[in-house]
């Protein structure tokens, strides 16, 4: 080796020996020197990113599968002060698609990092699907082609770069207000109000969190999973839904009632079919919510209490029966009075009727008759031990936010009186809800079994569906109490030649007007079923200050007439001429 | 002593097969450590890409259940009661009365089916785990497995 060659290798020995000794001082440099704190800060923050884990929430469909409550994209439209380009840019192209105040958005645009604690300046949280589209349009095609974007004023090119757009959900309601007292609603906030939005809650909101996760592509399998909330499926059928709010509506204008109700349920199952209520609400219009239902107004008159008058009648009729105590043609002399506890009880039109019997009583629906039969025959152990029986005080428990439990007096309760039993009988001096009420009377529908209503069918979670059935919630009078009772009432009707028949089909049914305290104005009500033989439906109507007419049997009744002419044809039940007949092949 | 030294002499090697040897050696190691370098980098490349791609894909996925969301809301929107109504109208249909409907018995028709949004809870069959543990565990997990016990052989971990 040469001396030349030697000098060359030595040199070349010297730079990598040194450039190596470098890259050792510089690692134990970095792991053991000052700057090892702040690389470790940097991995902990910066090496993370705060994800908003923001869940989708579950739709609501009805019984055979149509949306009722869905989710709609829109945008946060938003400025990241870091690195916005163009304020100019910014103000223009909001103010041109979002009809923001352009002077305002300029001068949020322009703030200057030491200027303000803020990075993220939100100018709006609702912007529709179209709009932010638009907008994503255009900020890409001014970041692809800068060159053809132009210059402001400021003699900048313009470019959107800092303004976000962000898609998230939120709550739609696809038929507008149908059922609407029944779905409740979402408020901006992501409140939920009232009916199986606020019952349900738990179920459909999904679990939101805020989560750091890390942006080592390494660790992306690592990155947690959103869980969405389930879907539910109500028993609602929505055809018979937006009939019988149809229906309401009509006659809600025709009686000059203040509010109303007109509730749809299969009584061999208690699965709710319909619940109309009036008033009522479009779910996407959040600020009607506080005029609309301004001072005590409930958001669905299905599970709100009231005195329910003779409708009630049915109740007391089919205690006294399977108590024992009368029969169908039990006789009653009807005087027109009956003094009880130093008052007089008096029937709907003050008059005396006469010689009675029980299917007469029910079909001209005298008071002095029942509150003889509930004082005189049944007396108050067993009346109230009845009341019990069928549930009264108690609430339903439907799937539905705020449902009130109803009222009674009972008989050892420390402020009852006597007068209580007798006008309790005929449903005055009672509180209950017309659900509570449709409970109860399903037993006389249905073989002597009460049904539990119930709206939830169904919950579609994790990809798979839970399927809910009906609940017998007690027996509190026998079938064949059940069949008398149901008899006398289809009587009652065809012999008054009431309004609520139905040519073709046999109805059973009660109308009940009460007086309401303090007013001339009644509620007017009507529970009635059928077909008798096989019932499969059960309807019960409320309206609320009627001032047309006062009597049920005038404002209520009609109303059963056209719910059933429905109901018929949308749930394919034959004329019973055509349904037997086809039975007997 | 000179036969021990010509011997020695005669099986030594000459100093520069000796360098040879060094540089041999060290280059070989050298060649291994790079091999096992390029191996390295090469797969934490394609790891760190996988995981973008996965990162990006679940933005996508995300931004794709959005979209999916609002179509299905849409499309709810146009066959809601009230827009079927206004067409049926539109096109001279009219709600039919009891008095108009001719009912037939068709044999095994029981109404309409209730919703069916996902498959019933209760007729789940299969519970088997989607990927079987020898292609998410590790040797070492594996041989540490059979060592404790014995009697599970490969043939049972087959679905």
């Amino acid at each position: 080796m040469n001396t030349s060659n030697r000098f060359r290798y030595v040199s070349m020995g010297a730079v990598f020996i040194f450039a190596g000794l470098a890259i050792v001082s510089r690692l134990i440099h970095i792991q053991i020197g000052p700057t090892h704190e702040s690389i470790q800060t940097f991995e902990a923050v910066d090496g993370l990113q705060l994800v908003n884990l923001d869940p989708a929430r579950g739709n609501i469909y009805d019984r055979h599968g149509r949306m009722l409550a869905g989710n709609q994209l829109i945008y946060e439209v938003a400025i990241e002060l870091n690195y916005v380009r163009n304020p100019e840019t910014i103000a223009w192209a909001t103010s041109a698609y979002l009809g923001l105040d352009y002077n305002e958005v300029f001068a949020l645009a322009s703030l200057k990092l030491d200027e303000t604690d803020l990075r993220h300046i939100t100018l709006s949280n609702f912007v529709p699907y179209d709009a932010a589209k638009t907008l994503l349009a255009l900020k890409l095609d001014f970041f692809d082609h800068p060159e053809n974007a132009g210059v402001g004023s400021n003699n900048k090119i313009h470019s959107l770069v800092g303004l976000t757009i962000t898609p998230r959900l939120d709550r739609s309601y696809p038929e507008g207000p149908l059922a609407s007292n029944v779905l409740g609603f979402v408020m901006k906030d992501g409140t939920s109000i009232h009916g199986v939005e606020e019952e349900l809650h738990w179920l459909l909101s999904g679990v939101e969190k805020l989560e750091a996760v890390s942006t080592d592509p390494h660790l992306a399998m690592e990155l947690p999973e959103t869980i969405h909330g389930a879907d539910i499926v109500l028993t609602l059928d929505r055809e018979i839904q937006s009939a019988m709010e149809e229906i309401l509506d009509a006659h809600m204008a025709s009686s000059g009632s203040t509010s109303g109700s007109i509730i749809v349920m299969d009584p061999r199952s208690g699965e709710l079919l319909g619940i109309a209520s009036y008033p009522r609400m479009d779910l996407s219009a959040e600020w009607d919510f506080e005029t609309l239902f301004e001072g005590n107004l409930a958001f669905n008159m299905a599970i709100d209490g009231y005195e329910p008058g003779s409708v009630f009648k049915v109740i007391t009729m089919a205690s006294a029966l399977d108590a024992g105590v009368v029969e169908p043609n039990t006789e009653f002399i009807d005087t027109g009075g009956l003094p009880v506890d130093g008052w007089t009880i008096h029937n709907w039109d003050g008059g005396a009727w006469g010689p009675q019997t029980m299917t007469t009583c029910l079909q001209h629906s005298l008071n002095v008759c029942l509150a003889w039969i509930a004082t005189e025959r049944l007396g108050p152990t067993l009346f109230y031990q009845y009341l019990h029986d069928f549930h009264f005080k108690q609430p339903t428990n439907v799937e539905l936010a705020r449902e009130y439990a109803g009222n009674v007096r009972f008989h050892n309760d420390p402020d009852w009186h006597l007068i209580d039993l007798a006008t309790n009988s005929y449903g005055q001096g009672i509180e209950v809800t017309p659900l509570q009420m449709l409970r109860a009377i399903s037993a006389v529908a249905n073989d002597g079994k009460m049904m539990t209503p119930y709206i939830l069918q169904a919950v579609v979670d994790d990809e798979h569906q839970y399927s809910f059935g009906p609940e017998v919630a007690g027996q509190p009078i026998s079938a064949a109490t059940a069949h008398t009772l149901s008899e006398m009432l289809a009587t009652s009707l065809e012999k008054e030649a009431s309004t609520s028949l139905v040519p073709g089909y046999r109805v059973a049914g009660k109308t009940g007007t009460a007086t309401i305290y303090n007013s001339s104005l009644t509620n007017a009500s009507f529970v009635g079923w059928g077909p008798v033989d096989d019932p499969q439906f059960m309807v019960y109507i409320w309206l609320n200050k009627p001032t047309s007419t006062p009597w049920a049997s005038l404002v209520a009744a009609p109303v059963f007439r056209d719910v059933v002419s429905r109901l018929v044809v949308l749930m394919d039940i034959p004329p019973d001429e055509v349904r037997l007949s086809m039975n007997a092949e | 002593m000179d036969n021990v030294s010509q011997i020695t002499q005669a099986y030594s090697q000459a100093p520069w097969r000796k360098q040879l040897q060094v540089i041999g050696i060290f280059l070989s190691v050298l060649i291994i450590l790079l091999m096992a370098a390029s191996v390295f980098v090469s797969i934490t490349a394609r790891a760190a890409t996988l995981g973008r791609e996965i990162q990006r894909y679940r933005l996508e996925n995300e931004d794709l259940e959005y979209e999916i969301a609002n179509l299905r809301s849409e499309v709810a929107t146009l066959n809601s009661v009230s827009v079927l109504q206004a067409r049926a109208l539109e096109l001279g249909f009219r709600p039919a009365t009891t008095e108009e409907i001719t009912y037939i018995r068709v044999t095994g028709y029981t109404g309409k089916p209730k919703a069916s949004i996902a498959t019933p809870a209760q007729t789940v069959v299969s519970t088997a785990p989607v990927l079987l543990p020898a292609f998410t565990q590790s040797w070492v997990e594996w041989l540490t497995e059979q060592l404790q016990n014995p009697a599970v052989s490969v043939a049972d971990s087959r679905p």
